[in-house]
């Protein structure tokens, strides 16, 4: 069967959960809108918002990130060598302080853009990096693996025959765009993956077409590479003219990878791209060693990774207002997993539970939701922050307020016990 | 069936069996029998490419003579050693002059001296790739430093310790290669194994044994029990393991003959000494004080259980033959071959062999099932086309530093996986393997091989690329535009290529000249007659129809 064919009778077909394929081997049915008003409202977007998505893989060390004054005593005892000296946290309230090198985020705080969540997380925690970050990447439950990633399955029931004819009038533009050499996991949908990776802005070329044998008759393998060559090609054009209209008029540290990267997605919304979502990763998280410099706790690994996104972040914020689309743009920063609340040997910490996630942007509404995690005076080896939040919850709110997805939806997208929280204005 | 329910199927739908390409047209052939079909040119190049980093026409074609059974043993004679690394362009190194090795030398104050050897092992490598033997030593190499994922290593002796012994090992018994690793240097840095001691242990290794090298992990089932294996196995293991350090780190100090040792050291005051129990994972298993052997006896607990031998064949099996595992190859391929790989005491090349020789393996020639790793994909056109590399070592440095920044681009570098689980390729559903391709990595496969082709990697006054000429003189019936086409798809690819890929690289060639002005070229040619305004346009023709080759979907796969 054509595929094109295949996807339109599938449509017809969606009483069944599973097809049997030619020979016989049930596959996994491609995602599809349930209902005949989500399939009319294809490639209708309601608005011109975007989303930043930043992942601090490796699992940031939440308790040193935001650090919890009130049980600050508690917290120094089972931290003896890495926690924050008192005087060097940055007091947002009076009780709470942010680590000394998210300055930034500081004043975006005072400016009202930007929110703290605590404790999020899943039940069940699983500690491994990649599970966990597959739950984050699919919205899993955590007992459970589901191949295809949660803002993926959204897309995929706006663009059903994504990648067959896209881009095309209508959507001219990546669906996403996710920066470095692959592509990124939550953009996975059942067929195909809705993101467009993007390494080098300055090195995108135009790839070979081989506009001749009918597709159809290959592969599924071949297609796919059909599909991407395609894809990229005319894709690129569109990167390069959004580029060359984009402005961008802040100043980005030039050895600030991750800055560097957001002054790219500054220079592309402005340059008139309609993508959705871009997604970043800054690595480097695993503090299991050396997360702290020895007798100088404000410095160390996790210092400099905090720097780099407090700088990235507050200067892309404020470009976006120098260039006049501030109201269009939000941010989350997401990681795998906290760290466990006591610290370990090698002025580390190990593998933990839920941490806080940060929210920015001009369309934040609310500042600290959540309480402090409660740090006890002793507390179990391996025993991580317990969760708040569940993450599902921020993700769903985000796609209800932010991409108007019906909340029945999103129950549906994520899971059944979903709670919609007020996070945008 | 209600709406909600049929979501919930949908996103439920396992990744293993829902990606079922290799299944393909025609059923696949289930069995581990010795292949006894046909052994032509598609089995033998098969065969070599999966196993080797690109084969040339010459090794296809002995291998087509010698048949199966004598081209497994060739892949599996032990190789000698290759020369170590040497210091090619560093001149304030006291202790190690160019051309001279500096695997047992002292560092010296200057952190040039970290840098240039960190620029030796990356280029020591790539010229070991680039050698090209009927061996599978280099991927069984590659494939265990994606299995014990080492990065950021800064103590280069130690890295290459690990890559050699895991050269050494590669295709040898897994219970030796893990109790090697589980205390060489470079795991002990890695995983902070060094920083694992009594006071305070240190979980990292811990649970990367369990979780990536070993039982795997299962299904959580209650509050840290994955299963296979609970929190609690990770906390006594880790104080099993204490004890461990690396002596001679970085050192700057020259013992004998301006030497200096790296090794890892046992250290009993750091080493835990009380009775560790394990879970009801592992019977309970109580492992009383051993000292410095306790970790080799916690490893043969663990390595009683049978599905380390099904994790290790399942990983075998991704790399060789496909990334999507359903349930009838887990029944039929996997099981057996854990089996026999556990009862053999853990010895890898027995189960190599069977799968690399069964039907399985062959039958799964049809199906574009397996997109090639940068490095597959950057070798294979090296090896296949002959390129020389300098001899000349900053010449051969500069070049190598070019190839390896290239192929880092596409998304593998060497010594550098992007995680402690190696690449995403080979673990992470339901992508796998088309990981490797995206807009950004297939825009550097071009990039690659425009420049292997065309611009050439600009080496001192010289430029490395292609020698059409000489790809011309080692064909068998250059005049013959067909055998021309036919040739360089032999060359290139495993299974034919569509007729109309054919006529592309025709018309490419030919480029409005007919067979016979063809053929009148190439006589003319040989007899050193040809007009050099007649050879620009043979070479430049030769070259537009390699680069096609090269950019079709189709060359990606392996």
């Amino acid at each position: 069967m054509q595929r094109r064919k295949f996807i339109k009778n599938t449509l017809s077909l969606l009483t069944t959960s599973a097809l049997l394929n030619s020979n016989g081997i049930i596959k996994a049915m491609p995602f599809l809108a349930t209902n005949n008003e989500l399939l009319l409202q294809q490639n209708a977007f309601e608005n011109d918002n975007i989303l930043v998505l930043i992942n601090l893989s490796g699992g940031n060390d939440g308790l040193n990130t935001i650090i919890p004054l009130e049980n600050y005593d508690n917290l120094a005892n089972l931290r003896k060598k890495i926690i924050i000296p008192e005087k060097r946290i940055l007091k947002i309230t009076d009780k709470l302080g942010l680590h000394p090198s998210l300055i930034g985020f500081q004043s975006l705080y005072n400016d009202k853009k930007l929110s703290i969540i605590h404790n999020v997380g899943y039940p069940n925690q699983n500690r491994s990096h990649f599970r966990s970050a597959d739950i984050w990447n699919s919205g899993s439950p955590s007992n459970e693996v589901w191949s295809s990633g949660w803002i993926g399955r959204f897309f995929e029931n706006k663009y059903i025959d994504y990648p067959i004819d896209f881009p095309n009038e209508k959507n001219p533009d990546p669906i996403s765009i996710s920066f470095g050499n692959s592509v990124a996991e939550n953009c996975q949908g059942t067929r195909t993956n809705f993101s467009f990776a993007l390494e080098n802005p300055e090195q995108l070329i135009d790839l070979s077409e081989f506009n001749s044998t009918k597709k159809d008759e290959k592969s599924d393998s071949i297609n796919f590479i059909y599909d991407t060559i395609r894809q990229s090609n005319a894709y690129t054009k569109v990167i390069l003219r959004a580029l060359n209209n984009g402005k961008s008029k802040a100043n980005y540290d030039d050895k600030n990878k991750l800055a560097q990267q957001l002054k790219i997605v500054t220079k592309l919304i402005s340059g008139g791209l309609k993508t959705k979502l871009f997604v970043l990763t800054l690595d480097g998280f695993d503090t299991h060693a050396n997360q702290v410099v020895e007798n100088d706790s404000a410095n160390g690994i996790h210092a400099v990774k905090l720097k780099i996104l407090s700088d990235a972040i507050t200067t892309f914020q404020n470009d976006l207002k120098l260039v006049g689309i501030e109201n269009r743009v939000i941010g989350i920063t997401t990681s795998e997993f906290g760290r466990q609340i006591k610290e370990n040997s090698s002025f580390g910490t190990d593998h933990g539970s839920a941490a806080p996630l940060f929210l920015f942007g001009n369309n934040i509404k609310n500042k600290i939701i959540g309480d402090n995690p409660d740090i006890k005076i002793d507390v179990n080896e391996q025993e991580g922050v317990a969760m708040q939040f569940d993450f599902r919850d921020i993700y769903g709110s985000v796609l209800v307020d932010w991409f108007d997805v019906a909340q029945d939806d999103v129950r549906q997208l994520l899971y059944g016990g979903f709670n919609y929280m007020q996070l945008i204005k | 069936m209600k709406r909600r329910e049929l979501f919930t199927s949908i996103i439920k739908t396992k990744n293993e069996s829902s990606n079922s390409s290799i299944t393909g047209k025609n059923s696949i052939d289930l069995s581990l029998e010795a292949y006894k079909g046909v052994w032509n040119h598609e089995t033998a190049s098969y065969l070599l490419n999966r196993t080797t980093f690109g084969a040339s026409s010459k090794q296809i074609n002995n291998s087509i003579k010698s048949g199966l059974d004598e081209t497994i043993e060739q892949l599996f004679i032990k190789q000698n050693p290759p020369n170590p690394p040497i210091n090619y362009d560093c001149n304030i190194d006291t202790f190690v002059p160019i051309g001279e090795t500096w695997i047992k030398a002292p560092y010296g104050n200057d952190a040039e001296i970290l840098e240039y050897r960190k620029r030796s092992l990356f280029c020591w490598i790539m010229n070991i790739l680039n050698q090209n033997n009927i061996s599978i030593t280099e991927q069984l190499t590659l494939f265990w430093h994606n299995y014990f994922s080492v990065f950021d290593i800064t103590e280069h002796k130690s890295l290459y310790l690990y890559s050699s012994f895991l050269r050494n090992e590669a295709f040898g018994n897994f219970k030796k290669i893990i109790n090697h690793i589980t205390i060489s240097p470079a795991m002990l840095e890695f995983l902070n194994g060094d920083k694992n001691n009594k006071e305070s242990p240190n979980e990292n290794y811990a649970r990367e044994l369990l979780e990536l090298y070993t039982v795997g992990k299962g299904i959580l089932v209650n509050e840290g029990d994955y299963s296979t294996f609970t929190e609690k196995d990770v906390n006594e293991i880790a104080k099993i393991l204490t004890g461990w350090e690396i002596k001679g780190r970085l050192t700057t100090n020259p013992t004998d003959n301006n030497k200096s040792v790296l090794e890892s050291l046992f250290i009993i005051d750091k080493h835990d000494s009380t009775i560790k129990t394990l879970s009801h994972r592992f019977n309970n298993q109580k492992i009383e004080n051993k000292n410095e052997k306790e970790y080799a006896y916690l490893i043969d607990v663990i390595l009683k259980q049978e599905i380390v031998a099904e994790n290790i064949c399942k990983k075998i099996y991704r790399w060789f033959v496909h990334s999507t595992i359903d349930s009838d190859i887990e029944l039929h391929i996997i099981k057996p071959l854990a089996k026999m790989l556990y009862n053999n005491g853990y010895e890898i090349q027995p189960i190599l062999k069977k799968l690399l020789s069964s039907n399985h393996f062959y039958n799964n020639i049809q199906n574009f099932s397996k997109i090639k790793n940068p490095y597959e994909f950057v070798f294979s056109i090296l090896n296949k086309f002959q390129i020389k590399s300098p001899i000349n070592l900053s010449d051969n440095m500069s070049y190598w530093h070019q190839v390896f920044n290239l192929a880092s681009s596409m998304g593998m570098e060497y010594y550098v996986p992007p995680n402690v689980a190696g690449w995403k390729a080979y673990y992470q559903a339901p992508l796998y393997d088309n990981i490797w391709i995206n807009a950004s990595t297939l825009q550097k496969r071009k990039i690659f091989v425009q420049k292997i082709i065309e611009d050439g990697f600009k080496i001192s006054d010289n430029f490395i690329k292609i020698n059409v000429f000489e790809f011309i003189n080692n064909l068998n019936k250059p005049e013959e535009i067909k055998e021309c086409v036919y040739e360089l798809i032999h060359l290139l690819f495993t299974k034919s290529l569509s007729q109309e890929h054919f006529k592309n690289i025709e018309l490419l060639l030919l480029n409005g000249c007919s067979y016979e002005e063809w053929k009148q070229k190439i006589v003319k040619y040989k007899m050193i007659k040809l007009e050099k305004k007649d050879c620009d346009f043979i070479e430049s023709n030769w070259k537009n129809a390699i680069k096609y080759a090269l950019t079709i979907p189709e060359y990606n796969f392996i």
